[in-house]
């Protein structure tokens, strides 16, 4: 038992609902509710394979090609994902539940058609483990536990944290930030003052997806190392689940996904003994402990955006 | 309004149903070749350990020509009920159930279907259903391997490694410890990691071993989880009865050798990747369609064994020696030949340096397996292990072992 | 949506009006013509997976959900009918579960925990109460019973905190999934059989707690029919609960708009916990079925996600029972089909699933055909449109 070593590991795991959290925070934050979430992790683990293989088949060797030919598929494949969703729920007006559910459903199907298709191949290991897993030194991070526990992760990981911090600062201080909140605490009004609602919610559900998307690259290349693992929506779902834990702040977001990701993994790391089925229930019950306590406290902020869910319609004024 | 276009497009479906059923059937007859039917928990693309199950059929179907149906994603409920009497209805000879949880509603297909043969892997109640006197169900089958044999043998393979690090002094003898990663504690894991364990104390006797569970047969993330923490108590090679990668992948992040189950890992972890056992269910396939083709019974309970082809040992990692590869091949040959025996009573002992024997040694009271009073496990030097029945029965946590959560 | 094509001209191209409450037949026609387009849209995916698949793929849909093949002759199999009309069942009432909690706008997503506690119940009934009991018809209405008021504490708790605490229900109700699986998976171990790792089929021999077969006009006897039609007779009653009675018009004010709810002197928490204990009611029933007629077991994939189906269901359905009831139907129908579709083509499973998804998209697509209109500005250079105005 080596405590160190039980908060890097999770930690790194939490990076899978930075992603997913904030990308879904930025979607939700002009008003429309991504449940296809779980759907485009798929896509981006799905896109993420395709530019490995793509890679691999190009026999080169270069970590920035191999970073962007993943980073770059993943992207793309999730971007489409939020593109079918933008379609679907602001230009046909579509109720976004059910999209999203679609959505997810039909990620999956996609994710699992494609990848099995592509097929195993040792590249990826050798790429994940090459290039994925450390951004600084060895004898650098491995120094002491406390650089252990702050440099010894992978250059996704700081990405998952730079964008988390990012989307909050973008979010609260700049000008589209605050156009595209107008655009989801009431559309109508941001309508009248010139905000083009359509083009913000599409450019914020596209952007969020591919985010989104990163949590499946973040799978593929840090976590199952290569892998072809093929659980991913239910890491989708938690990062879902942490939007509305951390407020729909993608910063609270990291707190909350690196508290949630310790309960998730102690279980398998601590021994609870014949318990140890029933443990698997803690990051479950600490999150609602935290949201009930977090409710008595600030009742206002966690109703999210006022026109969550619901769909603009112009002519509806 | 509503409720009569339903009415229309309900009175519709017979006339539509009609008129595609007059365009023809569905394929040709069975003309005398072997109709089976497979029954996978998980769909074959996305999980090894149905993939196993699936490759085998394939091999089996291009080699004897047979007409295979295919059901994938039947999980543990009555829907497996309803996929076997339905393959059962559509003219199969065979269906076969590749999952834990599938054996009693393969067995209640098998109580309506007599005429059709239906066999399940990794089952324990053939037995039982076949022999009882309130309506016995007599075609329904068990089928398992002595895979406990291919996991003596790479057991084998880690013992060496570990005494050639032990030679090159990374670690003590005394410092020599296992640790397994396991699903369930009951006796199919237990014989598993027992005898793997056994395998490498036949080369280095001072070693140890501990053992952790995941509750779960397939969980990446716990699986890797469980791995780091028995390396970080100071294992020096880990071993998993788990399907993922989780901790192969655990393995070749921190740099400790690792004996797979199920599948190779030499080119997705080359570093730490030593050995694999596994079971190849082609033989028994073959097998049961040449009962069906030949009016032959099929056996209540059937264990392939190493000789038979239907445990194998995968390939070799690049650091394995090749005396440890002289080891195999030895006890291999000796495993055969009935020289050697896995659980010897004289190999190892139970409740601090007990002798094994009969009394101390039968199945815990919890996993009675029914098996009736006074069953001889332990006789001629040594536990008969998928002896009366295919599935394994050993689970006693013997001395060298530590099984966290029993 | 607009799309400006010349910079001065301020009037887009296309345009999208509401329309005005269409005819119900209208509606249905353009429904069954998505529905028809999204099959062939299917075949023609199916086609391109497996070469010339596209009628065998319609065949499996439509013919191999009905009848079944043997030796080269199909002919109709009223199991396999049973079958579809029992998969149908449980969609319809894990739908009709999670729908008054829709209606009146709380967003219940733990309709998947909410069935398993309620299977839970029945089957602690069934496994250790059954053998003292000893006479079935008790055994199944104790097991409803129990199934109910496990469901229905499970669904009441996020309503009391909802109504104590104003946490927010989504959230609440995902977690409570999570911890329904946990408390599921650990029993279902700690209860095991002997010699396994799960519970395993529970009464085998004496079959207390199974819900009988019944003999058809045949002479075979068959599950499910009671099953079945136990599941009717709860959607009539919910229906005219929702509709008819005064409790029912509370849930369609609240829903409609909180507001007018207060000033009419609807208490917003009374009607909420009622309504999720009613949910909790509904999902117990439907966890009884599971067990009792189902599996006569217990584990964490007894639901498999049909929770979530049924989620989609309600919305796509509006939440209104007749037409639940239908995409129930189509659901497990197209489901079922692609299934056998993916087994006799021999491609992967997860097939289906893109198929699904495609169905679901090709609905959900018509919804926008009913509800708006496009029309084009093709004489922009006046600054006018189609109709005339400027």
């Amino acid at each position: 038992m080596d405590i160190t070593n039980f908060f890097v590991m999770s930690i790194n795991l939490a990076a899978v609902f930075i992603f997913g959290s904030t990308g879904e925070s930025i979607t939700e934050k002009s008003g429309h509710l991504n449940m296809g979430i779980p759907g485009i992790a798929c896509l981006g683990f799905c896109g993420s394979v395709l530019g490995a293989n793509i890679y691999l088949n190009s026999g080169a060797d270069n970590i920035f090609l191999a970073y962007l030919s993943i980073i770059f598929f993943a992207l793309l494949c999730s971007a489409i994902g939020g593109l079918i969703f933008a379609f679907f729920t602001v230009s046909l007006k579509c109720n976004q539940n059910v999209t999203g559910l679609t959505l997810t459903t039909f990620g999956v199907g996609i994710n699992t058609f494609i990848v099995s298709t592509i097929g195993d191949n040792p590249g990826y290991s050798v790429i994940s483990f090459n290039y994925f897993q450390h951004i600084f030194p060895e004898s650098f991070f491995n120094a002491n536990d406390f650089t252990k526990l702050f440099f010894s992760y992978g250059f996704l990981f700081y990405l998952a944290i730079f964008l988390a911090i990012f989307s909050t600062i973008f979010l609260k201080k700049t000008r589209i930030g605050l156009n595209l909140r107008a655009c989801g605490e009431n559309p109508s009004v941001a309508d009248a003052a010139g905000i083009n609602v359509t083009r913000y919610r599409y450019i914020a559900i596209i952007v969020g997806a591919m985010i989104a998307g990163l949590s499946g690259t973040f799978l593929f290349m840090n976590h199952f190392k290569g892998a072809l693992e093929y659980d991913i929506s239910s890491y989708g779902w938690l990062a879902v689940a942490l939007v509305i834990f951390a407020m729909w702040n993608p910063s609270l977001s990291i707190v909350g996904s690196i508290l949630f990701s310790l309960f998730y993994c102690a279980p398998s790391y601590f021994n609870f003994g014949t318990y140890g089925k029933l443990a698997t229930a803690l990051p479950y019950l600490i999150t609602i402990i935290v949201l009930t306590i977090t409710s008595i406290f600030n009742k206002k902020e966690m109703q999210g955006p006022a026109s969550l869910g619901i769909t603009y319609f112009r002519e509806d004024r | 309004m509503k409720k009569f276009s339903r009415l229309v497009s309900l009175a519709a479906l017979p006339v539509v149903v009609g008129a595609l059923t007059a365009c023809g059937g569905n394929g040709g007859s069975n003309n005398g070749s072997i109709k089976v039917g497979l029954i996978l928990l998980h769909p074959s693309a996305s999980s090894t350990y149905d993939k196993n199950f699936y490759d085998a059929m394939i091999e089996t179907k291009n080699e004897l020509g047979i007409e295979l149906i295919v059901k994938e994603n039947i999980p543990e409920s009555d829907e497996c009920e309803r996929t076997a009497k339905q393959l059962a209805e559509e003219g199969c000879d065979i269906v076969f159930a590749d999952s834990f949880g599938h054996e009693d509603y393969m067995i209640a297909a098998a109580e309506a279907y007599p005429e059709v043969e239906f066999c399940h892997a990794t089952g324990t109640r053939a037995n039982e259903v076949n022999t009882r006197e309130t309506n016995p169900v007599k075609n329904y089958h068990n089928a398992f391997a002595s895979i406990y044999e291919g996991r003596y043998l790479a057991g084998i393979v880690a013992g060496q490694k570990m005494k050639e690090d032990i030679e090159a002094s990374k670690y003590t003898a005394e410092e020599a410890k296992i640790g397994y990663v396991g699903a369930h504690p009951y006796a199919e894991v237990i014989s598993g990691f027992t005898s793997f364990y056994l395998g490498a104390k036949s080369v280095v006797p001072s070693v140890t071993m501990e053992v952790r569970y995941t509750n779960s047969w397939y969980d990446y993330t716990a699986e890797n989880n469980t791995a780091k923490q028995l390396i970080d108590d100071g294992c020096k090679l880990i071993s998993q009865h788990a399907d993922s990668y989780g901790a192969p992948n655990a393995c070749e992040e921190k740099g400790v050798p690792n004996v797979t189950y199920n599948g190779s890992t030499a080119q997705q972890c080359p570093d730490t990747y030593l050995v694999s056992s596994k079971i190849d269910w082609a033989p028994y396939y073959k097998h049961i369609i040449d009962c069906v083709q030949n009016g032959k019974a099929i056996e209540t309970d059937y264990v392939g064994t190493v000789k038979g082809g239907s445990v194998k040992i995968t390939e070799y990692g690049k650091h394995v020696s090749e005396e440890a590869k002289t080891l195999v091949t030895t006890a291999k040959d000796k495993l055969n030949s009935g020289e050697l025996h896995v659980f010897d009573t004289t190999k190892f002992t139970v409740n601090n340096g007990e002798t094994p024997t009969n009394e101390n040694m039968s199945p815990n009271k919890q996993y009675t397996y029914n098996y009736p009073e006074g069953t001889e496990f332990v006789k001629d030097g040594y536990y008969h292990e998928s002896y009366y029945r295919s599935a394994p029965s050993f689970d006693v946590i013997i001395d060298g072992i530590t099984s966290i959560s029993n | 949506m607009e799309i400006k094509l010349f910079k001065k001209e301020r009037k887009p191209l296309i345009r999208i009006s509401r329309k005005a409450n269409l005819e119900t037949w209208k509606k249905i026609l353009i429904k069954i013509s998505s529905i028809i387009f999204a099959l062939i849209l299917c075949a023609l995916i199916s086609n391109i997976i497996a070469e010339g698949s596209f009628f065998t793929f319609l065949q499996n849909v439509f013919v191999n959900n009905f009848a079944s093949t043997k030796r080269g002759v199909t002919s109709f199999s009223l199991q396999k009918t049973i079958n579809l009309l029992w998969s149908t069942s449980i969609l319809l009432i894990i739908t009709l579960s999670v729908t008054p909690a829709f209606k009146m706008k709380f967003w219940n997503i733990g309709g998947e925990g909410q069935i398993l506690m309620g299977a839970f119940g029945s089957l602690i009934v069934m496994k250790f109460m059954a053998p003292t009991i000893n006479n079935n018809f008790a055994v199944l209405t104790l097991m409803l019973l129990f199934g109910m008021i496990f469901a229905a504490i499970w669904s009441v708790i996020p309503a009391i905190f909802k109504c104590l605490f104003n946490t927010n229900e989504t959230l609440f109700t995902l977690m409570m999934n999570y911890i329904a699986m946990a408390i599921v998976g650990f029993f279902s171990y700690e209860w095991r059989a002997t010699g396994k790792t799960a519970i395993g089929i529970v009464n085998e021999d004496t079959h207390l707690g199974w819900i009988p077969k019944v003999t058809m006009f045949d002479g075979k006897s068959y599950d499910y029919v009671i099953g079945i039609i136990i599941v009717i007779i709860v959607a009539l009653i919910l229906t005219l609960y929702l509709k008819y009675f005064k409790q029912g018009y509370e849930i369609n004010v609240l829903g409609g708009s909180r507001n007018t709810a207060r000033y009419i002197g609807i208490s917003i928490n009374k009607v909420t916990i009622r309504t999720m204990i009613i949910v909790g009611a509904l999902s117990g029933i439907c966890g009884w079925l599971l067990v009792a007629a189902g599996s006569h077991t217990i584990n964490q994939t007894l639901v498999n996600g049909q929770g979530f189906t049924g989620v989609l269901i309600s919305w796509l359905g509006h939440f209104n029972t007749g037409e639940i009831a239908i995409y129930s139907f189509l659901v497990a129908f197209i489901t079922k089909g692609s299934e056998n579709a993916a087994s006799a083509l021999n491609y992967s499973s997860s097939v289906s699933s893109i198929l699904i998804g495609v169905f679901f998209f090709a609905l959900i697509a018509s919804e926008f055909f009913i509800n708006f209109k496009v029309s084009l500005n093709l004489n922009f250079r006046n600054g006018g449109d189609l109709d005339g105005h400027n």
